[in-house]
């Protein structure tokens, strides 16, 4: 009892934390370029698929990294998708100066087109490295994964997703949560400091 | 409110004002002749005049160049832009880029109002975009700088390019010439569209699928003439819209004789009377002649009733399927022997000599070579049912359980089946394609089937027999509402599909009748239609041209409780 309130106390800091937050980049030119939030997702047991074909559990895979990093995109998506991969690879570099325990995990909003084989061109399109595991699975599985992080887009169509990405910094810390287009610089900063708090958090109970 | 607009007026005013005022202050600066086939290359392949891929500096430093940094990418093919993850693509055709942004409902109503968009969307949309017409030296500044004539900054999904004046210059000439001239097949009145049908399809299908889409033109023509004659209480928008909404015109193009000869009278019906696309139809065949010709035309050609479509492509163009067809079910049928449990180790194809039977046959041989090298397949065809009866005799003789059995052939033919029911196999694993078993479809099937009841598998590109179909319901009424006979459901039901994503699709044109923008805008919202369920899902994306990409495997179901029992799941090949 007292642990959890205790939990709920540290994820109220957090949002405490968030809601002050103003993105660097934000106050640079004066509009936000996106937007940050904390919340407590329930990662789904769903079976996913890689790009060499492995069936991935998903909910393990997320489990038994220290930090999480997961975006959303489609190979055939033209506009913002090609932007966020890039964004992803940019900070890899940054990424590994912090640490090297951590995966970004790139999940398909297209997984009927996106086949592994697509996946796999897709990887080498981007020069994605090891580090970033992309991702696809049956329509029921990616659906009910979008679900479980609030990523449903509007009108059951994914040409009308919008952006996102989801920091999970230690394995007892809160999903930060990352609307709009982030650059690889913007993503390396928003890591350092959810890493502080998921470290705050940590001190709490 | 009305604050918010008065000062989201002056913000325009002052916007615009900045903009002369770069205008004329910028330097008169001598650009080159452009050469607009050129910017074309530019514009749709990131190709300079100097045949070196250009460059461009997106968010945060982020490098793009060639294919990554081509206009088309965001601006699509028409110029017209769009909106994919929340952002707001302005269109870039002519008539948008050298005239003064003006403040034309219609021009944003699509991405205002008939998207479901998410608020940033929303907000996107509505800024204030008061610029002057573009110049050839404006848009070098948009280009390198990201800076529109009033000076307003872009968006940082629009990268900077690092273009000498030769290249801004080819540009300026295409984007003078992209999308200026409306595309053929439409007037002042009415938009042409045509459905194609050959010699020696089922008369009763054809006259079913053509009586649907009668009736469809004639039921969105009177609504059309009521809103006409009711300007003041038209449905939504009325008057605004009137100027952009036509009269639909049915074309029906018959074809006969040999495929090879199909070309030229496609050709001829285009020149006596050019189409603004064709929707729906049924050929005799490959549809390939037909999808040729579209292509060759840049004519949409939508949904055709076809098992065998043109799929040298593997995507773009301006054909687009429900589904692979026959290829999709040879797939599947590669994927559920490679996670059979009891996998036989030979495998026997028997198929007859038309498209129907060679064309999957080859495909499978392919497939189980590069999935299952240790599965030994013969391929044996045959021309007549008394020679594939003789064939499946043989077969049943021997009885042999670790040999499959897969048979394609002609569709709308009982040869197959007969053939098989009388054949004694028993124990050897058969597999056919859906159309062998589909006008057999009845809830107590298991008397019809009982011979194969346990070795028979179905592939099925199709929703499960027994889903249940929301919108096919409402569309059965409107059918019988117009006393159209139900009597063949499946192609009545996607005949309407189609003609309802023509009609979608258009309203989100409005008055810019553009071949191209109307493929954009299919790929676009194909998700979010409502559909009749024959298939479970459909999506599209940008170059996608396949609606339903996957399929199940059926068996009898013994009990009869169920016309099928699912022995695999939803196969994405």
């Amino acid at each position: 009892m007292l642990r959890s309130s205790l939990i709920s106390a540290g994820v109220a800091l957090v949002l405490f934390v968030t809601i002050s937050y103003v993105p660097a980049g934000a106050q640079a030119h004066n509009q936000p370029e996106y937007a940050r939030s904390a919340h407590a997702y329930r990662t789904p047991a769903v079976s996913l698929i890689d790009a060499r074909e492995h069936t991935v559990d998903f909910a393990a895979a997320v489990a038994q990294e220290e930090m999480v990093i997961i975006s959303l995109a489609f190979t055939s998506c033209t506009g913002t998708c090609p932007v966020i991969t890039a964004n992803l690879v940019q900070a890899l570099p940054e990424l590994k100066r912090i640490g090297n325990r951590y995966r970004i995990f790139l999940v398909s909003l297209d997984p009927e087109h996106d086949t592994p084989a697509r996946l796999r061109e897709y990887q080498a399109r981007f020069n994605t490295g090891e580090k970033i595991t992309l991702l696809t699975g049956s329509r029921t599985a990616i659906h009910d994964l979008l679900r479980a992080y609030n990523a449903i887009y509007p009108g059951g169509n994914k040409m009308n997703h919008q952006p996102l990405t989801l920091i999970r910094a230690g394995k007892n810390a809160p999903w930060i949560r990352l609307e709009g287009l982030v650059s690889g610089s913007d993503l390396a900063r928003e890591v350092r400091l959810a890493i502080e708090q998921a470290g705050a958090i940590s001190t709490i109970y | 409110m009305f604050k918010y607009c008065a000062h989201i007026q002056i913000k325009c005013l002052t916007a615009l004002f900045a903009g002369l005022l770069l205008q004329f202050s910028l330097p008169v600066q001598a650009f080159p002749q452009g050469d607009a086939a050129k910017g074309k290359k530019l514009y749709e392949q990131g190709v300079g005049h100097n045949g070196e891929p250009v460059y461009a500096v997106g968010q945060n430093g982020l490098t793009f160049q060639g294919e990554d940094a081509t206009c088309l990418r965001c601006h699509r093919r028409s110029g017209f832009g769009g909106s994919e993850g929340g952002y707001y693509v302005p269109p870039i055709a002519a008539g948008f880029v050298y005239r003064p942004s003006r403040r034309d409902r219609n021009d944003r109503f699509r991405a205002a109002f008939l998207e479901a968009q998410n608020i940033q969307h929303w907000v996107r949309v509505r800024m204030p975009r008061a610029r002057p017409a573009y110049t050839t030296a404006t848009l070098a500044e948009a280009l390198r700088e990201g800076r529109n004539p009033s000076g307003t900054e872009f968006d940082q999904l629009m990268p900077r390019y690092r273009l000498d004046d030769r290249d801004v210059a080819n540009l300026a000439a295409y984007l003078a010439t992209l999308s200026k001239a409306a595309s053929p097949g439409v007037d002042d009145h009415f938009l042409h569209i045509a459905t194609v049908v050959s010699h020696g399809v089922e008369p009763g299908a054809r006259d079913s699928m053509l009586a649907s889409m009668q009736a469809y033109v004639k039921w969105y023509n009177e609504r059309l003439y009521s809103d006409i004659a009711h300007e003041s209480s038209a449905r939504a928008y009325g008057m605004d819209v009137r100027s952009s909404t036509r009269l639909w015109k049915l074309h029906v193009w018959e074809l006969d004789g040999r495929q090879e000869k199909w070309r030229d009278q496609l050709a001829l019906y285009q020149r006596q009377q050019p189409v603004f696309a064709v929707v729906n139809g049924m050929v005799n065949g490959s549809w390939a002649p037909v999808a040729d010709f579209c292509d060759e035309m840049e004519l949409p050609c939508l949904f055709p009733l076809t098992e065998l479509p043109q799929r040298e492509r593997e995507s773009g163009g301006y054909n687009f399927y429900y589904t692979r067809g026959l290829e999709l079910e040879a797939d599947i049928l590669g994927v559920y022997l490679k996670n059979m449990r009891n996998r036989p180790e030979r495998v026997i194809q028997l198929h007859d000599t038309s498209r129907y039977g060679v064309e999957p046959a080859s495909r499978l041989a392919g497939q189980l070579a590069a999935r299952l090298p240790e599965i030994r397949i013969r391929t044996i065809a045959f021309d007549t049912p008394q020679e594939l009866e003789m064939l499946l005799r043989g077969l049943g003789e021997r009885n042999e359980p670790d040999v499959g059995i897969v048979i394609w052939g002609e569709p709308d033919s009982d040869s197959i089946l007969k053939a098989l029911l009388h054949s004694g196999v028993k124990d050897s694993p058969v597999f056919v394609p859906a159309h062998v078993i589909r006008k057999r479809m009845t809830r107590n099937n298991g008397d019809l089937l009982s011979p194969l009841l346990g070795n028979l598998h179905i592939t099925w590109p199709f929703s499960l027999p027994q889903a249940y179909q929301a919108d096919a319901f409402r569309v059965r009424g409107w059918m019988r509402s117009r006393g159209l006979p139900i009597n063949h459901e499946q192609v009545q039901l996607l005949s309407h599909y189609g003609m309802n994503v023509l009609r979608d699709s258009t309203r989100h044109l409005f008055e810019h009748y553009y071949r191209d923008y109307l493929v954009e805008r299919i790929e676009h919202e194909v998700e979010s239609s409502q559909h009749p369920g024959i298939y479970p899902s459909f999506s599209l994306g940008p170059e996608q041209r396949v609606m339903s990409k996957g399929g199940y495997v059926l068996t009898p179901d013994a009990t009869g409780e169920n016309a099928f029992n699912v022995a695999a799941d939803w196969i994405v090949p």
